[in-house]
C-alpha cells in the first residue's frame, strides 16, 4: 500500500487532533541517524484492489519539512520525586521509613528510593526471590552495601527503614513484616543529602538508574526525619501516620500523604516545610492502601484506605522522545483525516492525525466522530503477543502486521488498555505520547474479521471513503474534541456521524451526545459496542485516559476489588450500562455479542414498511428482505460487535426495530454482562439475545437517531461496488438527517403497539 | 490427555477431511470441539502467521516470550487455507493425532 510504513524510522506526535494553523511536532527515532522528509498527504480513500487494500490520498504540495532523525531512548516506568533545593539537607543524620508492597520483581532488580548527587548517594534495591540492597556510594567512590535476605515477599505489606547516624557513623537498613523486625547495621561515613538531587521512590537515581528497573508494587506514606531513629521508633511512628493521617511531631523533615490530591499528580507533604512531591509519568494512584478494610469502595469517601500508589516498570505514559521538526499546518486546511509521511534511508512512518475546522459547522452540517479514544484504548494492543489466546475468539491463525512484530521487539513502546503488567494487574491508564503502532492506516487486525481485516481506525476509514467516494461534505470531530468542548463540539452540525467502533466515552462526550439529540441532533450511529465503558481524561495530561474493568463486561482483565473509582476524577468506572446509561437509552440499541470471524446479512422486519422509515428505502430493492450479504469485513454487514435493542434496557418504546441479523455462525459468543449463569447457550443462533438491530426513532424536539448496531457495517459501506444497497441506505439516512424538517415522533399511543 | 482420548483414527480422518475442505467454513459440533482444543494453547511457543507481503504472503512463526521478538520459521504461503492446514497437523500430531498411513 501506499506510503506503508516499515518502521525504519517510527515516531508520534503529541495529539491526535489539530486546528489549521496549528504545529504539530514530531518525535522521531530511527535505528541510526538519517536524514529524512516528512510530507502532509490528505486521505481520501481506501479501495480494494485484488485481495490488498490501495490508499488514495492527496499530497499537500506547500507542506514539507527536511530534518535529521536521531535513535531515540524510551524510558520505561514511573516513579514519586522530591526535589530537594537544599530543604532536605540535614546535618546528616536521617531516618527515611515507608510502606511496600512488591508485585513483580525483575531479574536485574528493583529500584525502591534513591538520591544522589553526581556520584555520590544512595540506592535502595529489591531483588530476587524478596531481598533488600542497600548501596552507598561516597563521592571517593567507595561503597557500602547491607543486605536482607528474604524479607520483602511479592503481594505482601511491609515497613522499611534506612537510618544514617553521623555521630556514630553508622548505616542502618530494617523490614518490618508481620511480627517480625529484620535490621542490620553497617559502619558508614557518607554525605547524603545534597542541594542539586532529588529524592525519588520507585526508581533509581540516574547514576544508578543503568543497574535497576523501576519499581513494581505499592508504596505509601514515605516519611523523613532529621534525626537517626531506631527500627522500633520508626515503624511505629511510620504506622501511626499511616491509620491516622497524622504525620510524627518530632525531628519531622517530611510526611507524604498520598490520600490527599489523588486526581493530581502531586504527593503532599504535610510536615512543616511543605515539601510537595511530584508523581512522573502517571503512577496508578486511587489504589487500596495498606489499611484497606473493604469497608469502603469509594477512595473519596475513605481517602486513608486509598493512600498508596502502583507503581509499574513497564508504564509509558510519555517516551519523552525529541522533537525532530515541527510542520505547520495551513491555516486554511480543510478539515479531514491526513497522513504524515516521514521517509529517509534508514525506513519510512506514517503518522495519521485529525484536522477538526477552524469554525464548526462553516464548511458542512455533517461532522464525522473520530473515535480517537478507542483507538488509545487499544493502541498497541498486544494480547495477540502474549495476552489473553485471541486465537480461540479469532476462529483462525492470528496473523501479525509489521507492526505487531515491531511491537513485539520494542516492549517499552508500551500497553495498551487490554495488555496486563508484568506483574499481572490490568493497564488502566493509556497515551498517545509514544509510538502507537496500531494506529496506522495500513494496520489490520484478527478483530477485523476475514478479508480486509480492517478495524478500528482501519475500518473508520472505510467510513470516510464512503464519504469521499459519494463527495459528501463533512467535518471532523474527534474525541478529544468533544470530551474538552462539550456540548459545543457537535452543537453546530445538523447529523452526526459516528465510527465503527466508538466505545470509550467520558461523561463529558456522553453529556455532549445527549444534550445534541435533545436539541433537534440527527445522530447516526454506524458501529457496534459503542457507548460502552466509561473512561475519563487528567487535568493535566489530556493524552491520556483512564480505564477501570469494573465489575462487569467483556474484559480482558478485571480491575482489583475496591479500585472501581477513576483517580483521575472519582468517577465510577466500568460499563455505562452500569452508571445508569446503557446504551441503548441513548442511541436505540447497545453492546450485546461478538464474532471475529465472518459477518452475515440483515434481514428486513415488517417495520420497515413503516412509512416514518421510508426515506431509507428510496431508490433501494432488496432481494428477499435481505442487506448486506458483502462487505470488505467478514463478507457481511451485521457482525465482529453487534448490538441489540431491549426496551427493558431504555430503547425507545416508539423506536423502530428495522432490521436485525439473519443468521450468526457459531463463533459468536455473548456478552458476558448478558450471563447470569454461564450456559452453553450462549453461541450461534442458540439464544434470541443475540443479534444485530438495526434501529430508527424520532426525539421529542425533530431529531433522529438511526443505529446499524454493528462494526462490520463500515466494511459493506465502505466496498466501492457499482450497486450497494448498504451505501445507498446509509446515503438516504444522511440526506433526510441534513434535512432541516424536523421529524416527528408517533403519538405515544401508537408507539408502545409497534 | 492425549486426542486419541477424545477422537478415534476414523474420527479424526473425517474431521481432518472436513477440516481441509474448508478451513473458514462452518464446522460441525465435533470439528469444532477439537479446533478449540488446538487453539487454546499458551501464547509462548504459539504457532502464528506473519504477514510478509499484506494480504497476499505469509510466513508461519512462533510466538516468543513477553517482551521477546517473534520467531520466524522456513515455511511461507501465498494461501492462508494452507497455513491453516498446516498448522491443523502440526497441533493434531503434538496431541498425538495423525491419520494412519494406509
Amino acid at each position: 500500500m501506499k506510503l506503508q510504513p516499515d518502521f525504519g524510522i517510527v515516531g508520534y506526535t503529541d495529539r491526535w487532533t489539530y486546528r489549521p494553523g496549528d504545529r504539530v511536532d514530531l518525535h522521531l527515532s530511527s535505528s541510526s541517524t538519517t536524514n529524512a522528509t516528512a510530507r502532509l498527504w490528505r486521505f481520501r480513500q481506501l479501495v480494494p484492489d485484488g485481495p490488498c487494500m490501495e490508499l488514495v490520498a492527496d499530497s499537500v504540495d506547500d507542506i514539507s519539512v527536511d530534518m535529521e532523525v536521531a535513535p531515540q531512548q524510551t524510558r520505561t516506568g514511573s516513579w514519586f520525586e522530591i526535589p530537594d533545593n537544599g530543604r532536605l539537607a540535614t546535618d546528616g543524620a536521617f531516618t527515611l521509613a515507608f510502606l511496600v508492597k512488591p508485585t513483580f520483581v525483575a531479574a536485574g532488580g528493583n529500584a525502591l528510593c534513591s538520591q544522589a548527587d553526581r556520584n555520590a548517594g544512595f540506592v535502595l534495591s529489591l531483588s530476587k526471590p524478596a531481598s533488600l540492597c542497600l548501596q552507598c556510594r561516597a563521592a571517593s567512590g567507595h561503597d557500602a552495601r547491607l543486605y536482607l535476605d528474604d524479607c520483602l515477599p511479592v503481594g505482601q505489606w511491609a515497613r522499611v527503614m534506612i537510618a544514617f547516624s553521623p555521630e556514630a557513623k553508622e548505616l542502618c537498613l530494617a523490614v518490618n513484616h508481620g511480627d517480625q523486625t529484620r535490621e542490620i547495621r553497617a559502619p558508614a561515613d557518607f554525605s547524603f543529602w545534597n542541594a542539586d538531587s532529588a529524592l525519588k521512590f520507585a526508581a533509581a537515581d540516574p547514576c544508578f538508574a543503568g543497574t535497576f528497573q523501576s519499581f513494581d508494587g505499592r508504596l505509601e506514606a514515605p516519611v523523613m526525619w532529621s534525626c537517626a531513629l531506631t527500627p522500633c521508633e520508626a515503624f511505629e511512628q511510620l504506622s501511626h501516620f499511616a491509620r491516622s493521617g497524622q504525620p510524627p511531631a518530632d525531628n519531622l523533615v517530611a510526611a507524604w500523604d498520598f490520600s490527599r490530591a489523588i486526581e493530581s499528580t502531586t504527593g503532599c507533604d504535610i510536615g512543616p516545610d511543605g515539601l510537595d512531591g511530584r508523581f512522573m509519568k502517571l503512577p496508578m494512584r486511587a489504589v487500596k492502601g495498606s489499611v484497606w478494610s473493604g469497608d469502603e469502595q469509594n477512595w473519596r469517601h475513605a481517602p486513608r484506605d486509598y493512600a498508596s500508589v502502583h507503581f509499574h516498570h513497564d508504564h509509558l505514559t510519555d517516551a519523552g522522545w525529541e522533537v525532530a521538526a515541527s510542520m505547520r499546518l495551513p491555516e486554511d486546511l480543510e478539515s479531514g483525516c491526513y497522513l504524515i509521511e516521514v521517509t529517509g534511508s534508514a525506513g519510512c512512518d506514517t503518522l495519521p492525525i485529525f484536522v477538526t475546522p477552524k469554525v464548526r459547522g462553516g464548511a458542512s452540517k455533517l461532522a464525522w466522530i473520530a473515535p480517537t479514544f478507542t483507538y488509545l484504548a487499544y493502541a498497541n494492543d498486544r494480547c495477540l503477543l502474549h495476552g489473553a489466546n485471541p486465537e480461540v475468539l479469532a476462529g483462525r491463525l492470528i496473523t501479525l502486521t509489521a507492526g505487531d512484530c515491531r511491537l513485539a521487539e520494542h516492549p517499552e513502546y508500551g500497553l495498551s488498555l487490554y495488555d496486563t503488567h508484568a506483574d499481572g494487574s490490568g493497564v488502566s491508564y493509556a497515551s498517545r505520547r509514544r509510538p502507537c503502532l496500531t494506529f496506522r492506516h495500513t494496520q489490520h487486525a484478527w478483530q477485523g474479521g476475514l478479508g480486509s481485516g480492517l478495524w478500528n481506525f482501519g475500518a473508520d476509514l472505510l467510513i470516510l471513503s464512503w464519504l469521499e467516494r459519494e463527495q459528501i461534505s463533512y467535518e471532523i470531530v474527534t474525541d478529544d474534541d468533544l470530551d474538552a468542548n462539550s456540548p459545543d463540539a457537535i452543537s453546530a452540525y445538523r447529523c452526526v456521524i459516528t465510527g465503527s467502533h466508538p466505545e470509550y466515552y467520558t461523561q463529558r462526550m456522553h453529556d455532549s451526545v445527549q444534550s445534541f439529540l435533545h436539541n433537534r441532533g440527527r445522530l447516526i450511529y454506524l458501529g457496534g459496542n459503542g457507548f460502552y465503558w466509561r473512561v475519563s481524561t487528567h487535568t493535566d495530561h489530556p493524552e491520556t485516559i483512564e480505564l477501570r474493568r469494573a465489575e462487569d463486561g467483556n474484559r480482558s482483565w478485571a480491575s482489583e476489588p475496591g479500585e472501581y473509582y477513576h483517580a483521575f476524577d472519582g468517577a465510577y468506572g466500568g460499563l455505562w450500562r452500569r452508571n445508569g446509561r446503557p446504551p441503548q437509552a441513548l442511541v436505540g440499541v447497545g453492546y450485546t455479542a461478538q464474532g471475529f470471524l465472518k459477518s452475515h446479512p440483515y434481514r428486513l422486519l415488517p417495520a420497515a414498511a413503516d412509512a416514518r422509515v421510508s426515506f431509507l428505502f428510496e431508490g433501494l430493492e432488496l432481494e428477499d428482505g435481505m442487506l448486506g450479504d458483502f462487505g470488505l469485513i467478514g463478507s457481511g454487514a451485521a457482525g465482529i460487535e453487534i448490538d441489540r435493542a431491549d426496551t427493558a434496557l431504555g430503547t425507545p418504546a416508539h423506536a423502530l426495530l428495522v432490521a436485525t441479523s439473519d443468521h450468526l455462525d457459531d463463533c459468536y459468543i455473548l456478552a458476558n454482562e448478558e450471563v447470569l449463569v454461564n450456559r452453553p447457550t450462549v453461541f450461534g443462533e442458540l439464544s434470541p439475545l443475540l443479534r444485530a438491530d438495526m434501529v430508527f426513532f424520532e426525539s421529542e424536539t425533530g431529531g433522529a437517531v438511526l443505529s446499524t448496531g454493528s462494526i462490520a457495517w463500515a466494511g459493506s459501506l465502505g466496498d466501492p461496488r457499482p450497486t450497494n444497497p448498504v451505501a445507498r441506505l446509509t446515503g438516504n439516512a444522511v440526506r433526510r438527517f441534513l434535512d432541516p424538517a424536523p421529524f416527528e415522533a408517533p403519538a405515544r399511543e401508537n408507539a408502545a403497539r409497534k | 490427555m492425549g486426542g486419541r482420548d477424545i477422537f478415534s483414527n476414523d474420527e479424526f480422518a473425517a474431521l481432518k477431511e472436513e477440516f481441509f475442505a474448508a478451513p473458514f467454513g462452518d464446522q460441525s459440533p465435533n470439528l469444532q470441539r477439537l479446533l478449540l482444543r488446538l487453539r487454546n494453547l499458551p501464547a509462548e511457543g504459539k504457532h502464528v502467521l506473519v504477514e510478509t507481503v499484506p494480504y497476499r504472503r505469509w510466513r508461519l512463526a512462533r510466538l516468543g516470550a513477553r517482551g521477546r521478538p517473534v520467531e520466524l520459521l522456513n515455511q511461507e504461503f501465498d494461501d492462508r487455507a494452507d497455513a491453516e492446514r498446516h498448522v491443523f497437523l502440526l497441533r493434531c500430531a503434538a496431541i498425538g493425532l495423525a491419520v494412519p498411513s494406509s
